[in-house]
């Protein structure tokens, strides 16, 4: 009996109860009620498939925070019209407009990685070295080390100019921009993690009198992994982040573009289904980096 | 004695500084070869620096005013929400797909938001910094409290501390050095983030003064403004290299 | 540093920060009704405001007014749309018509600026482009939604140019990016505005146009309100709009202390408040000019940056200017100036 009544069944009926429940004028929202029925079964298959109690459990809260947030939404725009209505959107109308979008958006998407994967590669492979060598080397960070600091804090509205006027292309430009949101994270994280690895770990490779090129690659970099991923982590959120500043330069596609351009026509039904689209597609993103953090952390436990 | 230890520590960042300089004058000034509209050699920067020097002191106060409660207001959130997701194991399979979709959402997009919601303009600017910092810390507490080494809490566990003695003497200590990384890219991302949140309803403030004069395109004054912020921002990230060292000291890094 | 210490220190934070919230939030109550609170776009189009505010005008009409300064359209606009300001004063006409669009209660009552955004290209390119067809083939940057942007692509539907498939249209995010990615060579010609004209000349470009070629005396910036507000006391609106009648026979009068009020307010120099004040494309007028809105809006809706069936005249109220500008003559009868502007309002509006 206690494994049926629990918070995320709760409210799964009590959403459905919401929608269904007949009101004058006013279609029951076909879209809501899916997309809550689908939820549903999806958690459902998972618990079904996991035996870990914990994430069982955590599977269970995920669909009970998603399910109080859609009833919220219901009932604050639908149901109570508390808030303007063009600011906040009813969530039936997102989600419709969301499936007859998702090609465009998709379309985008293709176009915003592109841009996205060559600055944050870029990013990876200048800020990566750099940061090692910074770090460890301490008379190079005392006379970096300012510069970092200014250098880091400068908004893209004051060097989109330049960038426009100095760089080849403007691609090269939007691609310069998502570089310099990535690369300040990895490089101070990557700073960081050099200083905070182990003294033991030191002490040991010291011994073995390793040269230069070979103790960063096979001692420093690894130790300095756990900051390094933080970083890494970080960078990608920021990219996405200044992903609608590079995609102002002479795009006219990508999901940034998209997400800005309705912006600016007021029409915040499609800035709303813009934006859950890149949150999907980041927590998307991100679940795959930290599988892949756990892999390239192993060695520690 | 002191001054000399400066000195020395700073000797490669002076010099570093000056043949900057030097090669942007020769580039500017002195030959031309730089547009001189989005390139002002210092004999137009200075001048405009000069003059905008008291609207800078006054935007620095409103800046700060600004700035500072938002940061730490996201700091005591993010560090405790922080603590206590990294901590417990269920909880923290709950949020992380909440976190890290609400993450990706630029501050930008909510200020239609901020404004419609909240009832004053300056409040609207101090939210946008608050999200602005919030999710570097939180992100950066959760990541410390994870990936604390288990020999470190397997060790505390056999020297006989359990909860909260365990949390306070060895998890936190333990997720400070992640914290403070975290900390660090909010202070940064904090003063990016001035130039958006003083777009609307500010008077003054150095990120209004940068994005007003971008809007003109007077790059003696829009780079005099970010000389200013500049110098403040090494100032502010100073001290908080001090604070680092302090809490720190016990790991005995450099 | 003691830990236990940090987060005492940090409950100390949230309590005293969620205090001064409460105490802010609860001193941000009603304004007197006379009191307005004025959003603009620093530019053109806040000069009157400025001078109204200097010459002490809005008092002298009995209305007190805060000027809040907003570095993006869209900001301003939304601050309206909530009530966080009264008034939008530079908006842009293409913006408050947007919104309209998308349901804002929004009422256009008069005007602010109108026409004069260059047309700026490289010297060695300049001799292309002497007419709107010399456009097709060309890499174009524009300024996404400005006016001049609107305007310009409204030309090019007239003169059966696609912009899709005929030129290549490079969209920045605003003017001044517009003026880089000229001088850069990397696009034939740009689309400017205002804001950036005297920078387009100082860097050696060529003005090739401007946009009243497109759309002769196009409304510009234009005065926003709520029509719910209007309706509830529509005696401040005329108030202010008396002013601003004022502050622009002041202008015209008197363009050198308009100059000096320009650059005080704008914290500019000298050079940059003159192009502002004295450039002859540009037309500073308070009259609303529905005709020409009536324009703007249906190209907005034949180039598809706006899809309505709304009546666009239930947003416009040419009837608080009448009313302004009525009770100005009421005084001076023989005012030179304000018979001037009631013959040009019947021309424009009527």
């Amino acid at each position: 009996m206690k494994k049926i009544v629990n918070i995320s069944n709760l409210l799964f009926i009590a959403l459905l109860a919401a929608l269904l429940w007949p009101s004058a004028g006013r279609q029951a929202p076909r879209h809501l009620l899916l997309v809550a029925v689908v939820i549903k079964a999806v958690a459902l298959t998972r618990q079904a498939a996991i035996t870990n109690g914990e994430a069982r459990q955590g599977t269970d809260d995920v669909s009970a925070i998603i399910f109080a947030a859609l009833l919220a939404w219901y009932l604050i725009t639908t149901r109570f019209v508390l808030l303007d209505t063009m600011l906040f959107p009813q969530p039936e109308a997102v989600l419709a407009l969301f499936l007859t979008e998702l090609p465009t958006m998709l379309k985008g998407l293709i176009n915003s990685l592109i841009l996205l994967v060559s600055g944050y590669l870029l990013a990876l492979a200048i800020a990566l070295p750099l940061g090692l060598l910074v770090g460890w080397r301490v008379r190079l960070f005392h006379a970096v080390n300012p510069f970092t600091k200014v250098l880091g804090p400068i908004p893209p509205i004051v060097y989109i100019p330049y960038a426009i006027a100095l760089l080849p292309t403007f691609r090269a430009a939007s691609i310069f921009v998502i570089f310099i949101g990535a690369f300040w994270p990895i490089f101070i994280n990557t700073v960081h993690g050099v200083f905070n690895i182990p003294k033991g770990l030191l002490d040991s490779a010291r011994v073995l009198n390793l040269k230069e090129r070979t103790l960063l690659a096979r001692v420093i970099l690894p130790g300095a992994m756990p900051s390094i991923c933080t970083g890494a982590t970080l960078a990608l959120v920021f990219a996405f982040i200044l992903l609608a500043a590079a995609e102002l330069i002479g795009a006219n596609s990508g999901i940034g573009w998209y997400v800005k351009n309705f912006a600016d026509y007021a029409d915040y039904q499609r800035v709303i289904v813009g934006i859950i689209f890149i949150s999907l597609v980041v927590t998307a993103i991100t679940w795959g980096t930290e599988r892949l953090e756990r892999h390239l952390l192993r060695w520690r436990s | 004695m002191l001054l000399t230890a400066i000195a020395k520590k700073y000797a490669g960042t002076v010099i570093i500084l000056l043949i900057g300089v030097v090669v942007f004058e020769l580039a500017t000034d002195v030959t031309g070869w730089l547009e001189p509209v989005l390139f002002p050699g210092l004999s137009r920067i200075l001048p405009a620096f000069a003059e905008a020097f008291p609207k800078l002191l006054e935007g620095l106060l409103s800046s700060f005013g600004l700035l500072l409660p938002s940061y730490f207001l996201a700091l005591a959130f993010g560090i405790t929400l922080g603590l206590f997701v990294g901590y417990h194991q269920t909880v923290r399979t709950m949020l992380m797909p909440i976190f890290r979709g609400a993450s990706p959402i630029p501050p930008t997009m909510l200020i239609p938001y901020a404004i419609s919601v909240l009832p004053t303009f300056w409040l609207s600017s101090a939210f946008i910094i608050f999200m602005g910092a919030f999710w570097p810390i939180l992100m950066g507490t959760i990541h410390g409290v994870v990936l604390l080494e288990e020999r470190y809490l397997d060790n505390a566990k056999a020297l006989g501390l359990h909860g909260r003695r365990l949390f306070w003497k060895v998890v936190f200590p333990g997720a400070l050095p992640h914290i403070f990384a975290g900390a660090g890219m909010a202070l940064v991302f904090s003063f990016i983030l001035l130039t958006v949140a003083e777009m609307f309803g500010a008077k003054s403030g150095m990120g209004y003064f940068i994005q007003y004069y971008s809007d003109f395109s007077d790059y003696p004054r829009v780079l005099s403004g970010m000389i200013f912020m500049a110098l403040f921002i090494i100032l502010m990230m100073e001290i908080f290299d001090a604070i680092q060292r302090r809490a720190l000291h016990w790991t005995g890094k450099r | 540093m003691n830990l236990k210490h940090l987060f005492r220190i940090s409950t100390i934070v949230i309590v005293t920060f969620t205090a001064s919230l409460i105490l802010l939030a609860a001193g941000a109550g009603a304004k007197s009704p006379a009191r307005l609170k004025v959003g603009y776009a620093p530019g053109g189009g806040s000069i009157l405001a400025f001078i109204a505010q200097d010459q002490k005008l809005f008092a002298k009409e009995g209305v007190e007014v805060e000027l809040v300064q907003f570095s993006s359209t869209g900001d301003g606009l939304n601050a309206l749309n909530s009530g966080k300001i009264d008034i939008g004063l530079s908006f842009g006409t293409a913006a408050p018509l947007t919104f309209i669009s998308k349901g804002s209660d929004f009422t256009i009552i008069g005007g602010a600026l109108s026409g004069g955004h260059p047309v700026i290209a490289l010297p060695a390119r300049a001799g292309q482009f002497k007419s709107i067809k010399d456009f097709k083939g060309k890499t174009v940057a524009v300024p996404r939604l400005y006016t001049a942007d609107v305007v310009w692509r409204g030309a090019l539907m007239r003169a059966g140019i696609d912009p899709a498939k005929d030129l290549k249209i490079i969209e920045l995010k605003n003017p001044s990016a517009v003026l880089e990615a000229v001088k850069s060579g990397k696009v034939d010609v740009g689309i400017g505005a205002s804001s950036i004209f005297l920078q387009a000349k100082e860097s050696g470009l060529a003005i090739v146009g401007w946009s009243n070629d497109f759309f002769p005396q196009h409304p510009c910036c234009r005065i926003v309100a709520k029509g719910k507000a209007i309706s509830g006391d529509p005696g401040v609106y005329r108030a202010f709009l008396r002013a601003l009648l004022q502050a622009e026979k002041v202008k015209d009068t008197n363009p050198k202390l308009a100059q000096d009020i320009t650059k005080r307010y704008m914290n500019i120099d000298d050079k940059l408040a003159a192009t502002f004040v004295h450039e002859p494309h540009q037309h500073v007028s308070v009259d609303p000019d529905k005709k020409r809105v009536k324009q703007m809006w249906h190209e907005l809706k034949d180039i598809n940056y706006v899809t309505s069936e709304l009546d666009i005249n239930r947003y416009i109220n040419t009837q608080l200017y009448s009313d302004a500008l009525n009770e100005l003559l009421r005084r001076q009868p023989k005012d030179r100036y304000f018979l001037d502007a009631k013959v040009r309002f019947e021309k424009q509006n009527m």
